[in-house]
């Protein structure tokens, strides 16, 4: 039979883990509000019992552990759709930046082209009048200068996401280092068997928070984990962290090195991934859209304007009325191999030299009429000038809104997420209420019977005395 | 009373059947405005996975949808060619706005761009139902099975019919 001492120690280890459910609750109420808390729960077994044949008696009760409440599935989607929203809110961003060169306006490059043929068309019904002849110059710069304003935007553009690249991997490293260091932290307490919650969670923000920057995979292990981008560059392995670096290339720009390799195109998702995508792919495209436009546009006008005669009766091709070579009057400077929107300007500033006669006669307009027919001529790419324009600003705007909805569906889906996580992991003041309610009643009860077990001793104590 | 000119009555018996361009207006925005109101209520299904309202909103789409199209002009459709980033020929780009008082054009541009803009989330809430679906079929699949996207429907579906005529259930 057990001894009273034995029951006593029983009613004490009561009081001890109720004393010690009692803190967990009371630590979970004041983290309430705490952003990234889990809420723990104390994890109470049975004493291993003592065995006096023929019968088995308890020994109360072991706090054994405090536990945090996570899902780890769930913790992996948040990661995947923070990953995501920070990829489209960041390229949304910039293509909704970049959309603003593109708004119609009185500069505009599509406004600036409609200006230019007008102005030939005006000239067309008096050739010879040198007011016509300087609009149509005026236009001419008009359009260049629209050209070289959106291609310098543009570049602007690339090298300020290229500057948030640099930004944005030094954050990258900095969360790295301290990922690492808490991994240490909850190595150190889980080795000796404490509960590493409180570094766990602190943990668990930072790799959020990391999350957002570029595309990360959580790879679990004994006491500690491992952080690597999604092409399986390290990132953070137990107690180290490995720093991103980053090199410029050729082109001025920032490329991003893991142990001395290239991961720039590796990566994907995150802010970093659309900062990227903006920086390597969207506005160069653009870039790449509005050469095209500008060499074609320069091109075929130049073509036209080669083949006709300038106010003065004189040839404007490479062969002058005598038939011997000539330097050919071009109205815009040939287009460089490559930036025919940044470089574009007009060759000439005497208007008589516009070849607006098809025949040498200053009452000639056949020239300026093929140059006004160029307006609705496919020249570039099968399109004419306007609506390979209007073809890029779809192309903008097309790219904006989508990333714009992505950005939306990856907030819609992570409030969701997040939602299920505060209600998997987050504390409930009712049910640590009851809790609370709950541990001081077996407090009670323990210390009652403490109280009755001293009552037993005291009457044991009593009998021996009157014994004695 | 006799019509002078049978061809004139019939004419204008025909015009007066006709709605009016205001009125076929009208019917495109308020059916615009219905498609638009569906398609929230299936991003609120594909958030929660709902599939019962997945399917419901679906098909009140598909309904909208085919409405509509028969108040669009034929010839200004678009062909809905979302890998094609080429803007649509400018003949196309009326869009059945022919007749339309300003106001009403502005209004209905405003109800196209929200359809659209709605359209585009649904597509990228689809994709990622159907990410999270993927992730929930791998977890619930026993070891037996190999991991991977699921396989296309047509070919499951040719190979059930193979099975069918070889006479296998």
């Amino acid at each position: 039979m057990s001894s009273l001492n034995a029951s006593l120690a029983s009613a004490l280890s009561g009081l001890i883990a109720d004393q010690g459910a009692m803190a967990t609750t009371t630590n979970n109420v004041a983290n309430v509000n705490t952003p990234g808390y889990s809420r723990q729960e104390p994890v109470l077994v049975a004493s291993d019992p003592v065995v006096l044949s023929p019968l088995t008696f308890g020994t109360g009760v072991t706090l054994q552990s405090v536990e945090s409440i996570r899902d780890p599935i769930l913790e992996s989607q948040i990661q995947q759709q923070t990953q995501a929203e920070g990829q489209y809110s960041t390229l949304a961003s910039a293509l909704q930046q970049t959309q603003t060169n593109f708004t119609a306006s009185t500069g505009d490059i599509g406004t600036a082209i409609s200006n230019f043929f007008d102005s030939i068309n005006q000239l067309s019904t008096n050739p010879s009048d040198l007011s016509l002849r300087q609009g149509v110059l005026t236009a001419a710069g008009n359009v260049a200068s629209s050209f070289n304003t959106t291609a310098d935007s543009l570049t602007q553009q690339q090298t300020s996401l290229d500057l948030s690249v640099v930004q944005q991997v030094g954050q990258i490293n900095q969360l790295t280092q301290q990922i690492a260091q808490l991994n240490t932290q909850v190595s150190n307490l889980q080795n000796v068997g404490e509960n590493a919650g409180t570094f766990i969670d602190q943990r668990q923000q930072a790799i959020d928070q990391l999350s957002s920057l570029v595309d990360v995979s959580v790879i679990p292990s004994d006491n500690s984990l491992t952080l690597i981008t999604a092409n399986g560059a390290p990132l953070v392995t137990g107690q180290q962290s490995f720093q991103l670096q980053t090199q410029t290339n050729s082109a001025g720009l920032h490329e991003i090195y893991s142990q001395g390799n290239d991961i720039t195109s590796q990566i994907t998702s995150g802010q970093l991934g659309g900062t990227l995508q903006a920086r390597d792919q969207e506005i160069p495209a653009i870039q790449t859209q509005l050469n095209t436009l500008a060499d074609g546009l320069a091109t075929s006008v130049n073509k036209v304007q080669t083949a006709g005669y300038d106010l003065n009766g004189n040839p404007t091709g490479a062969t002058s009325a005598s038939g011997t070579p000539q330097t050919p009057v071009y109205l815009f400077n040939p287009p460089a191999a490559t930036g025919a929107a940044a470089n574009l300007s007009v060759a000439i500033t005497d208007p008589s030299l516009i070849a607006a006669s098809s025949d040498g006669t200053a009452g000639s307009n056949g020239n300026a009429e093929a140059m006004y027919a160029l307006s609705n001529q496919a020249i570039i790419d099968g399109q004419s000038p306007t609506d390979c324009y209007s073809g890029i600003v779809f192309n903008v705007g097309n790219s904006a809104s989508n990333a714009s909805a992505e950005q939306t569906a990856s907030s819609q889906v992570l409030q969701q997420l997040n939602d299920q996580r505060a209600s998997i992991s987050g504390v409930s003041l009712d049910e640590e209420a009851a809790n609370m309610v709950r541990y001081q009643n077996a407090y009670s009860a323990s210390a009652q019977v403490i109280t009755a077990i001293n009552d037993m001793l005291y009457a044991t104590i009593q009998m021996t005395t009157l014994t004695g | 009373m006799i019509p002078d000119d049978p061809s004139n009555a019939a004419t204008q018996l025909l015009t007066d059947a006709l709605p009016s361009a205001s009125e076929i207006t009208r019917s495109r925005l308020l059916l615009m405005r219905q498609l638009y109101m569906s398609l929230c209520a299936g991003h609120r299904a594909l958030l929660a996975l709902d599939l019962a309202g997945i399917e419901r909103s679906t098909m009140d789409q598909a309904e909208l949808g085919r409405k509509l199209a028969e108040y669009i002009p034929r010839g200004t459709r678009s062909a809905g060619n979302a890998g094609n980033k080429k803007r649509p020929p400018a003949e196309n780009r009326a869009g059945g706005f022919a007749g339309c008082a300003p106001e009403m054009e502005a209004e209905l541009r405003r109800g196209e761009r929200d359809v659209l803009q709605a359209l585009r989330l649904q597509g990228a809430l689809l994709a990622r139902s159907q990410h999270k679906l993927r992730v929930m079929a791998n977890m619930l699949a026993g070891p037996g099975v190999s991991y991977g996207p699921p396989s296309r429907p047509t070919a499951r579906l040719q190979s059930a019919s193979r099975s069918k005529t070889a006479g296998s259930i």
